[in-house]
C-alpha cells in the first residue's frame, strides 16, 4: 500500500515559532509526514536541489522575496512545477490573490489557521498524490 | 459753488456745507453713494436733515466738527435703501467757515474682508479636517502592519495551544512533560506579543493628546524605529541608532513625539527606497547639549537629499515630493507643529550628502516649567508655591506630577541632584523633595550641597520605610522637614507639603 510512503514537505517561514509549531505538530501526529524547514527562500532553494518534496507550505511576507513571489517562479520552473504550493498569508491584496492564481499558486492558508486546518489541507494533497 | 469745482472729479464722495449744515457744494460720487439726484437734493438743503436718519448720531458728529474744527467717525454701517454700506465719514472746518465732509466709502473693502475671513475660516476648518484624515490614513496604514504583527504570534499561540491537547491526548504524559511546558511557553510568548502590539497602538491613539510624562529619551526612539519596521522589509535599509552620552529624559507627549520620530525616520526610508546605493543607511542620534539645558536629535539619511528649491518649502503643509497617494503633505508641517508646542525646533541642517534634520527639545529642567504650570504661574505669580521633586525614576516624578496638577502648588520635576542643583539657580523654589537612593549623588549628599550653598529651602525626604531610622539622625543636622513613605497617596503627599508651608 502507498499510504506507507512517507510525504515530505518543505515549510518556509521566516518566524522561527511558526516553523517549530509545524514540525513539532507533524512529528507529533503524523509519522507518515516529514517536515523540513527553511527560514528563507534561499535556504529552501538549497533543501529543494538535496531532496523530493511533495508538497511547499510558504509564508508570504518573508525578506528578500515574497512567499507569492517566490512560489511563483517554482511553478515556472520545469523541475518544481508539479509540486502543489500553499501560501500562508495574512489578509492579501486582491491583485496578489490574482497574480498567485494566474501563475498557478492556487491555495493560499489565511492567518491564522488552526492546526487542524492545516493537517485537513496535507491530508487533501495526500491523497492527491496517492491517486496520481 | 464754483470755488470748489476741483473735487467735483474726486473718487470720494464730498459735501461741503455751511456752519449750520446748508449744503453748499456736493459732487457726483456723493450722488452715488446715497443713490440720491440734484432734484432730490435742491428739495433737502440741510445736510443734518439728509444724513441724521442714515447715520447714527451724524447730529454730535457734526456739532464736534464745528466746535473742534475736525472729527473722524469710525467704521459706520447703514442701510441705505434697503442696502448696507459701510464708510467712514471725516469732517473738517476750513477757513472761510465752510464744512468740508468727506465720505469714504468702505462697502466694497468690508465686503471683501468679510468674504476673505469667511474663506480663511473655511480653509481653517478644511485644515483640520486634513489634519484628521491624515491621521486616520497613519491609522489605516498601522492597522495593516499591525494585523499582520498580530497574525503571526496568533498563529503560533492558536497552534500550540493545540499541539498542547494533543500531547495530552497521547499516553504517557510524563514522556510528552517537556513537550508541553515547551508549547505552553510559546502561547504565553506569542500571546504577551500579541498584547505588546495591541498596548502600543493603544497608546498611540490615546485620547488625552495633551498629557506630557515624563520619559526616556532612547525608549522612545527605540519604539518609534520599531514602528517603521515593517517598511523595511525587502530592503537592503539599515537603521543605526546611537545615543551619545547620557540617555536624557524628556517631559513630552510621548504619543506625539514618538509620531515626530516614526514621521522622520519614515521619510528618510522612502527616500532611500528608490536609490540604488550601496549602503543605504538612516542614522539617528540622541544628544545631550553640554550646558544640560537641551535634547538634540538628528536624524540623517544618505539618500539623494532635498533640492534648494524644495528646501524653502518641505515645512509648508501640502507640499509634498511623494507620489501621489503616498504622501499627504503634512507629515513635516505637523511635526513641526508638535515641536514647537514642546517648545523645541524642528530645522533642517545643510548638508551634502542626504537629508540631515534636526529636532531640539528642552530638557526636562525647562519643559518642567512650563508644563501645566505655567497657568498657575500666571494666575498667581509669585504666590504659587513650588514645589522641587527630586527622584532617578520616572515613574515616581510622574506620579508627583500628576498628584500636583491638582493641587494649589506647582511642580518641578528633577531626575539627578545635579539636575535638581541647576534648576534651583534657575527659578528659586520654596520646597524639595528628595529620594534618597539615587545613582551618582544621593539625597543626603544632595541636601549637603544645598544646604553648603546657604539655601535654607525647606526640605521632605521621599524614601522607603527602611531609611526612617537615618532620617531621624539627620534631620536636625540638615533642618529635615519631614519624610513622605512611598508608597504614598495624593493627600499624604499634599498634607506633608501643606504641613511645612503652614508652619
Amino acid at each position: 500500500m502507498s499510504s506507507k510512503k512517507k510525504f515530505t514537505i518543505l515549510v518556509v517561514d521566516d518566524d522561527a515559532k511558526i516553523r517549530e509549531m509545524i514540525q513539532a505538530f507533524f512529528s507529533l501526529r503524523n509519522e507518515e509526514i516529514t517536515c523540513v524547514t527553511a527560514a528563507d527562500v534561499q535556504q529552501a532553494g538549497m533543501k529543494l536541489s538535496n531532496q523530493e518534496f511533495d508538497m511547499i507550505l510558504i509564508d508570504n511576507v518573508m525578506p528578500v522575496k515574497s512567499g507569492i513571489d517566490y512560489a511563483l517562479f517554482l511553478k515556472r520552473s520545469i523541475k518544481y512545477s508539479r509540486i502543489p504550493i500553499v501560501v500562508m498569508s495574512g489578509a492579501l491584496q486582491q491583485e496578489d490573490v490574482l497574480k498567485a492564481i494566474e501563475g498557478g499558486v492556487k491555495d493560499i492558508m489565511v492567518k491564522p489557521f488552526t492546526l487542524k486546518q492545516l493537517s485537513e489541507k496535507v491530508a487533501f494533497y495526500m491523497k492527491k498524490a496517492e491517486g496520481l | 459753488m464754483d470755488a470748489f469745482n476741483y473735487l467735483d472729479d474726486l473718487f470720494e464722495p464730498v459735501v461741503v456745507t455751511e456752519m449750520d449744515g446748508t449744503i453748499a457744494y456736493y459732487n457726483a460720487s456723493f450722488l452715488t453713494l446715497f443713490r440720491t439726484t440734484p432734484r432730490q437734493m435742491q428739495k433737502q438743503k440741510n445736510i443734518l436733515n439728509y444724513l441724521c436718519p442714515v447715520i447714527p448720531d451724524f447730529a454730535g458728529f457734526f456739532e464736534s466738527v464745528t466746535k473742534n474744527g475736525q472729527a473722524v467717525t469710525p467704521e459706520l454701517n447703514f442701510f441705505f435703501e434697503g442696502q448696507m454700506s459701510t464708510l467712514i465719514l471725516k469732517g473738517s472746518k476750513k477757513e472761510l467757515d465752510y464744512i468740508l465732509l468727506l465720505f469714504k466709502d468702505m462697502t466694497v473693502e468690508k465686503q471683501l474682508n468679510d468674504k476673505y475671513r469667511a474663506q480663511m475660516e473655511e480653509l481653517k476648518s478644511t485644515y483640520a479636517q486634513v489634519l484628521q484624515f491624515d491621521k486616520l490614513k497613519v491609522i489605516g496604514e498601522m492597522t495593516a502592519n499591525i494585523s499582520h504583527e498580530i497574525n503571526n504570534p496568533l498563529t503560533v499561540a492558536v497552534g500550540n495551544a493545540e499541539l498542547i491537547s494533543f500531547a495530552l491526548e497521547a499516553g504517557d504524559l510524563n514522556a510528552q512533560k517537556a513537550s508541553i511546558e515547551r508549547f505552553n511557553n510559546n502561547v504565553n510568548h506569542s500571546l504577551e506579543r500579541i498584547n505588546k502590539i495591541i498596548s502600543n497602538m493603544k497608546e498611540f491613539l490615546h485620547k488625552s493628546e495633551e498629557k506630557k510624562e515624563y520619559c526616556d529619551g532612547k525608549e522612545i526612539i527605540e519604539k518609534s524605529i520599531a514602528f517603521t519596521g515593517p517598511s523595511l522589509k525587502d530592503t537592503a535599509i539599515k537603521v543605526k541608532f546611537n545615543v551619545l552620552g547620557a540617555v536624557p529624559i524628556l517631559l513630552v507627549n510621548k504619543i506625539k513625539i514618538e509620531q515626530v520620530f516614526v514621521n522622520l525616520i519614515q521619510n528618510a526610508i522612502d527616500s532611500l527606497k528608490d536609490s540604488d546605493l550601496k549602503e543605504p543607511v538612516v542614522s539617528i542620534d540622541l544628544t545631550t547639549e553640554k550646558n544640560g539645558n537641551f535634547i538634540r536629535i538628528d536624524v540623517k539619511d544618505n539618500g539623494p537629499g532635498i533640492s534648494a528649491e524644495n528646501k524653502e518649502k518641505i515645512f509648508n503643509a501640502f507640499f509634498t515630493t511623494k507620489e501621489i497617494g503616498r504622501g499627504t503633505g503634512l507629515g513635516l508641517s505637523i511635526s513641526q507643529q508638535i515641536i514647537q508646542s514642546h517648545q523645541g525646533k524642528l530645522e533642517l541642517i545643510d548638508s551634502d550628502r542626504g537629508a540631515h534634520f534636526r529636532i531640539i527639545l528642552p530638557a526636562i529642567g525647562i519643559a518642567g516649567l512650563v508644563n501645566g504650570n505655567w497657568e498657575k504661574m500666571i494666575n498667581e505669580g509669585d504666590k504659587i508655591t513650588r514645589v522641587l521633586v527630586v527622584d532617578n525614576e520616572i515613574n515616581i516624578l510622574n506620579l508627583c506630577m500628576n498628584f500636583l496638577a491638582e493641587s494649589q502648588y506647582a511642580f518641578l520635576g528633577a531626575t539627578s541632584a545635579a539636575e535638581a542643583l541647576r534648576e534651583i539657580e534657575r527659578t528659586p523654589v520654596h520646597m524639595v523633595i528628595t529620594d534618597l537612593k539615587m545613582p551618582e549623588m544621593d539625597g543626603e549628599n544632595f541636601i549637603r550641597e544645598l544646604r553648603r550653598r546657604n539655601s535654607s529651602v525647606p526640605v521632605l525626604f521621599m524614601t522607603s520605610k527602611d531609611f526612617v531610622e537615618k532620617y531621624k539622625t539627620m534631620k536636625d543636622e540638615l533642618g529635615l522637614k519631614g519624610i513622605v513613605i512611598k508608597p504614598f497617596t495624593k493627600d499624604e503627599l499634599v498634607g506633608a507639603i501643606g504641613a511645612v508651608i503652614n508652619e
